[in-house]
């Protein structure tokens, strides 16, 4: 490009009055950085329009220059008062303003929290009491089912002794469904099924019956509970035979011979 | 006009950024008037150019740091905010003037600047250099250049077409250059 062709062109004027386009402004910048000429150019019309502008001054009044100057010192003195109490009373302000506001949600949620916290805690204790409860009462059930154990255990081991005696007591005429086993041990016990016979009504019961030297001898009591496998019934030295007759509650003294279940020999 | 004391740009620039008051004398004694002028030429002689020129002052003098001179001359910035700060004050309410707030567009030529910052018009007769110009000239000069114009603004004050406004504004320049060449 013809750089005189340029600053002829009349765009230096426009541009120092203020008068050229955007792109043609940022054109003529650009174009300053390259040609010192065009640079010079630009200056010599801003020197002008300087040189015009102080041709045309006005003095101001003789009090404005000391007046802007202590307006000036007084005006800096206030912005940097303003800055420094802004950077040093702000974040302050706002940090305990954070802490303030902190310490009162803190305080309500203690206070709010407070019955909930004892609610909390009575429920948690009733539950540690009835935990404790349940424990006892499981510590107890532990107690009877290990003595249970020990009681099958050993009746178990009676049952399976090979000197223990298992006498069958079958059905007499009328009840030839019926029969139950009698272990008698040569200890004497005696070891009864009392789930072998069919439930009676309430008001009855079976009796067991041992037959020494040809008279019958209370052997005890059937008791029909559930979970039962063996009864031990009243130890019995000699007997020769066994029989199981349906009584009336609480047993009888002498069997009611027309009430007898099941019978069996004891050779 | 003649300033009191001649600093190199340079020299001119480390006493304004350290706030020094030398710097400050420096920039009324050689500026103020001029800057007055334009204030008064866009308000009219009001009392209120003065608050206008205290307030261009506090500005420029707050803003030096960010004045940048190889961006343009340091009057034509100095103008620049004097200027808007005056045409601020002339489009809000004088009730208002105080609270708003100029924002100051750098839009100076990107000019290197001569070493030093006075300018050498004492010699000038005032006369020698006015005279020499049309009235119509120094009314577009003042328009653009004082008053801060846009083109089409100008168009409508002077009642001229769009595209002679540069042409004639141009062609005053060149003139106004030209006689001070000459003197």
């Amino acid at each position: 490009m013809n750089i005189q062709d340029y600053i002829s062109s009349g765009i230096i004027e426009t541009y120092a009055l203020g008068l050229a386009g955007e792109e043609e402004a940022r054109e003529l910048e650009k174009l300053c950085l390259e040609y010192p000429e065009i640079k010079a150019a630009v200056q010599e019309a801003e020197v002008a329009l300087e040189s015009y502008a102080q041709l045309n001054a006005i003095n101001p009044p003789e009090h404005v220059k000391d007046q802007i100057w202590s307006a000036i010192n007084h005006n800096s003195i206030d912005e940097t008062q303003e800055t420094t109490l802004e950077k040093l009373n702000k974040p302050t302000k706002s940090v305990s303003k954070i802490y303030f506001y902190l310490a009162i949600a803190a305080a309500l949620l203690i206070i709010i929290g407070l019955p909930y916290h004892f609610y909390k805690i009575n429920q948690y204790r009733s539950e540690i009491s009835t935990l404790k409860k349940e424990k006892i009462e499981i510590l107890a059930q532990n107690k009877t089912f290990q003595a249970q154990i020990q009681k099958a255990s050993d009746e178990v081991d009676i049952v399976i002794n090979p000197t223990t005696k298992n006498i069958l007591l079958a059905g007499v005429t009328g009840h030839e469904d019926k029969k139950t086993v009698v272990y008698w041990s040569q200890a004497g016990e005696v070891f009864l099924r009392p789930n072998d016979l069919p439930s009676l009504p309430s008001n009855k019961q079976y009796q067991l019956w041992a037959i020494i030297d040809g008279k019958p001898v209370n052997a005890g009591l059937v008791e029909q509970r559930e979970n039962t496998q063996l009864q031990q019934m009243i130890s019995v030295q000699h007997a020769e035979m066994f029989a199981i007759t349906i009584e009336k509650q609480g047993g009888s003294k002498e069997p009611t011979m027309d009430q007898m279940i099941v019978a069996g020999k004891t050779l | 006009m003649q300033p009191k004391k001649q600093y190199s740009e340079t020299e001119l620039v480390i006493l304004l950024k350290a706030k020094d008051q030398r710097a400050y004398n420096y920039l009324y004694d050689n500026y103020s008037a001029a800057l007055y002028s334009i204030i008064v030429k866009i308000l009219g002689d009001r009392e209120e150019a003065v608050d206008i020129l205290q307030e261009s002052f506090i500005k420029i003098w707050r803003n030096v740091e960010n004045y940048d001179h190889d961006r343009g001359r340091l009057f034509t910035w100095m103008l620049q905010i004097t200027r808007n700060t005056a045409i601020d004050f002339m489009r809000s309410g004088p009730e208002q003037k105080n609270k708003k707030t100029n924002h100051l567009e750098p839009n100076s030529p990107t000019i290197e600047q001569n070493n030093i910052t006075y300018l050498a018009t004492d010699h000038l007769g005032l006369n020698t250099v006015i005279d020499g110009l049309k009235k119509e000239d120094k009314q577009i000069l003042d328009l653009a250049y004082f008053k801060g114009f846009t083109q089409q603004e100008i168009a409508n004050k002077l009642a001229i077409p769009l595209g002679t406004v540069k042409t004639r504004a141009r062609n005053a320049l060149i003139k106004l250059k030209n006689i001070l060449k000459t003197n």
